[in-house]
C-alpha cells in the first residue's frame, strides 16, 4: 500500500476516509439519503400518515392528492405509508442477507486463502459450481424450495451472495499473504485464528466494507424482483416489490401504484450505489486524482 | 491453443455436474411428496405408493441421484413434468429461444452504447460528459428492470401505442423487453469502461503513442481502449450472466412464453423435474458463455496465448 498522505497527528484511517469522502459531494448525497432511509425505517410508525394495512374503499385507486401524497391502491390504502413501511423489509433483508454472506465469505474465503493447498481447491472448486448460476436464478431455485416469505428470502439472498464474498476475501488473503508482519506474527507464535483475526482481516477490510455496501444495493433489487414474481415476500405485506407485483393488474389506468414504488426502490439502491462508490474512492484514493 | 480450449472445455465437466449434483440435492430435501402432486390429494394410499414405485421415489437418494445424472448425461433426459407429464427437455426446448434472444440482444445492447458511453466518460474526466454520462449509468444500475419494463409498457404501449405491450411474434415484440432488461447491462459495462480506461490512461505506453505524435483518436481507441477492454470483458460475462436472470423475470412482465414464466409456474405447482431442468439449462448457458469469454481473453491478450503456444516449457 501507498502512503501519499500527509501524516497528521491524531487521525485514525477512520477519520481520513471519513474526511474523504466528504470532499466528494455525490458520496455525501448518497449517505444522507441512506442515512435518512434507515430512519424513516425505524421510525417508520411515527412518520407514516396512515396505518400502513388500512383499507379504505371509499378512496380506492386515489389519484396523488393533498390527502393521499402518492395516491391510494387497489384497496384504498394510502400508498405513501405503504412505501414508509415497507422500507423495513428491504432494508432488513439488504442488511441481513449481507451480514450473513459477508460472515460466510469471511470464514470461507480465509479458510480457503490462508491455508491454500486441496483445502483451497474444494472450497473453490464448490463456489465455482454456485458461480455456475447466476445470482438471480439461484436465489429463484432457493426460494422456490425453501417457499416464499421474509426470512427465506433472506436466506436465498445470503446463499447467493456468499460466493462472491469469499473470493473477495480468498483475492485479499493471498495479497496479504507473504507480507512480513504475518512472518513476524507467526514467529511468535500466534494461532492461525488470531492471525487471521487481528492482523490479516484488519488489511483487508477496505475492498469488503466497499463490496457490502454495493451488496446492500443489489440485494434489495434482487429481493425486488424475487418478490415481484411471487417468491419473495407475499403481497399484503408492503413490500416494495411485492406492492409493484399486486399494482401490475392496473397499470393501464391507474400508473401511480406502480409509478411510486419503483421510484422508491431507485432512489434507495441508487443512493447506496453513490455511497458506495465515493467509500471506495475515499478508500483506495490512487485511483482517484 | 487447442490445448487451452481443451483445458477449459475439460474444466467445464466437473462443474455442470456440480451443478446437477446440487439441484438434485436441493430439490431432494424439498418437503412434498410428488406422488400427492401428480395424482392429486383424492387419490387411495395404494394409488400413492404405485406411484412412488413407478418413479422410484422409494429409493435412496444416491440410487435416485445416480439415475437422474444417468438421465441428463446420456439422454439429455430431464424426466416429465409432474403436472402434465410432458417431456421437460422438450418443453424446455421450446421455450429457451425466446429468454436467449432476450439476453443476447441486451447484452449486444449494452455493449454497443455502454462501451463508448465508458470511453466518452473517460476522456472527459471530471467534466461534464463524464459527470452526465456516470449520472446516467448511476441511475441505470439503481433501477430494477422489471419496473424499467413496466413504464415502458405505459409509456410506449399503452400511451403512445407504437409497441405491442405483451406476447411474442414480430420483432417489434421484443423491443420493449431487450430495451429493459439492456439497460442494467449498459450502466455497468459503462462504469467498468471508464474505470478501466482510467486505469491504463495513465499508463507509460500512452504517454509514448502521444509523445511520437499519433492522433488523439488512434490514441484512445487504440492504445488505450484495447487495453482497457480485458475487464470489461469480465464484467460483461457477468452482466450476461445477470442479464438472463433478468430476463427470466422480465418475460413475466411482458407475459413471453420463455425459461423465465416457465420456471415462475413450475415454482407455483412445485412441479420439480421442470425447475431442475431450468436451472441446469442456466447453469448451461452461463458456462458456456464464460467458457467463450476465455477463449476471447487468448483473442485479445497477447500475453495469454503466449502462454499456451506450442511450447512445452510453460507448465499449463
Amino acid at each position: 500500500m501507498k502512503f501519499s498522505r500527509k501524516n497528521r497527528k491524531g487521525s485514525s484511517p477512520f477519520m481520513l476516509t471519513f474526511q474523504r469522502l466528504c470532499h466528494n459531494r455525490v458520496a455525501v448525497i448518497g449517505m444522507i439519503i441512506t442515512l435518512l432511509l434507515v430512519l424513516i425505517a425505524i421510525f417508520a410508525e411515527y412518520i407514516m400518515p396512515y396505518p400502513y394495512d388500512k383499507a379504505d374503499f371509499m378512496a380506492t385507486f386515489a389519484k396523488p392528492s393533498r390527502e393521499h401524497l402518492f395516491g391510494t391502491d387497489d384497496l384504498g390504502r394510502d400508498i405513501l405509508s405503504r412505501l414508509i413501511y415497507g422500507s423495513r423489509y428491504s432494508l432488513q433483508i439488504g442488511i441481513f442477507s449481507v451480514s450473513g454472506a459477508m460472515v460466510g465469505g469471511i470464514v470461507l474465503g480465509s479458510i480457503a486463502g490462508y491455508f491454500g493447498g486441496w483445502v483451497d481447491n474444494l472450497i473453490m472448486r464448490c463456489l465455482d459450481i454456485f458461480q455456475a448460476i447466476p445470482g438471480m436464478v439461484l436465489s429463484i431455485a432457493v426460494s422456490a424450495v425453501l417457499g416464499p416469505g421474509f426470512g427465506n428470502c433472506i436466506i436465498a439472498l445470503t446463499i447467493s451472495m456468499i460466493p462472491s464474498f469469499s473470493r473477495m476475501m480468498r483475492a485479499s488473503i493471498l495479497n496479504v499473504r507473504k507480507m512480513e508482519y504475518l512472518e513476524a506474527a507467526s514467529s511468535i507464535n500466534c494461532s492461525s485464528f488470531r492471525i487471521i483475526w487481528r492482523h490479516v482481516l484488519p488489511n483487508s477490510l477496505s475492498p469488503l466494507i466497499v463490496q457490502a455496501t454495493m451488496s446492500v444495493a443489489a440485494a434489495i433489487l434482487i429481493a425486488a424482483g424475487l418478490s415481484f414474481i411471487g417468491l419473495g415476500v407475499q403481497p399484503p405485506d408492503p413490500e416494495w416489490g411485492a406492492m409493484l407485483s399486486s399494482g401490475r393488474a392496473y397499470i393501464r389506468d391507474y400508473p401511480h401504484l406502480v409509478l411510486f414504488p419503483g421510484i422508491t426502490i431507485m432512489i434507495a439502491v441508487l443512493s447506496l450505489n453513490m455511497f458506495g462508490d465515493g467509500l471506495r474512492d475515499a478508500l483506495d484514493p490512487k485511483l482517484k486524482d | 491453443m487447442y490445448r487451452y480450449i481443451l483445458k477449459r472445455l475439460l474444466l467445464m465437466i466437473p462443474v455442470l455436474i456440480g451443478v446437477t449434483i446440487l439441484i438434485f440435492t436441493i430439490m431432494y430435501f424439498t418437503p412434498g411428496d410428488p406422488a400427492t402432486q401428480i395424482l392429486g390429494s383424492n387419490a387411495t394410499l395404494e394409488q400413492l405408493e404405485a406411484k412412488r414405485q413407478e418413479l422410484g421415489l422409494n429409493d435412496s437418494y444416491f440410487v435416485r441421484l445416480g439415475r437422474y445424472m444417468k438421465d441428463v448425461f446420456l439422454h439429455f433426459d430431464f424426466g416429465n413434468s409432474y403436472i402434465n407429464g410432458r417431456s421437460v427437455s422438450k418443453d424446455i426446448f421450446s421455450r429457451y429461444p425466446q429468454t436467449f434472444i432476450i439476453a443476447f440482444f441486451s447484452i449486444a445492447f449494452a455493449l454497443l452504447i455502454g462501451i463508448p458511453l465508458g470511453v466518452i466518460a473517460a476522456t472527459n474526466q471530471n467534466k461534464l460528459g463524464d459527470h452526465v454520462a456516470m449520472l446516467i449509468s448511476l441511475i441505470g444500475v439503481s433501477m430494477p428492470n422489471f419496473w424499467v419494463g413496466l413504464m415502458l409498457v405505459i409509456w410506449f404501449a399503452l400511451e403512445l401505442k407504437w409497441l405491442p405491450a405483451t406476447g411474442i411474434g414480430a420483432p417489434r415484440y421484443y423491443v420493449l423487453p431487450c430495451a429493459a432488461c439492456a439497460l442494467n447491462g449498459i450502466a455497468s459495462i459503462a462504469r467498468q469502461t471508464r474505470s478501466g480506461m482510467l486505469e491504463v490512461i495513465r499508463a507509460d505506453y500512452i504517454v509514448t503513442a502521444r509523445s511520437k505524435g499519433q492522433t488523439e483518436n488512434k490514441v484512445i481507441y487504440r492504445h488505450a481502449l484495447c487495453n482497457a477492454l480485458i475487464p470489461v470483458v469480465t464484467s460483461a460475462a457477468g452482466a450476461f450472466g445477470s442479464l438472463l436472470g433478468g430476463a427470466l423475470v422480465i418475460e413475466t412482465v411482458f407475459a413471453i412464453p420463455g425459461l423465465g414464466t416457465y420456471m415462475v409456474s413450475a415454482i407455483n405447482n412445485r412441479d420439480y423435474p421442470a425447475i431442475q431442468g431450468s436451472v441446469f439449462f442456466v447453469a448451461l448457458t452461463f458456462s458456456i458463455i464464460m467458457l467463450l469469454v476465455d477463449l476471447l481473453y487468448a483473442f485479445i491478450d497477447p500475453r495469454i496465448k503466449a502462454q499456451y503456444q506450442g511450447n512445452a516449457r510453460i507448465k499449463v
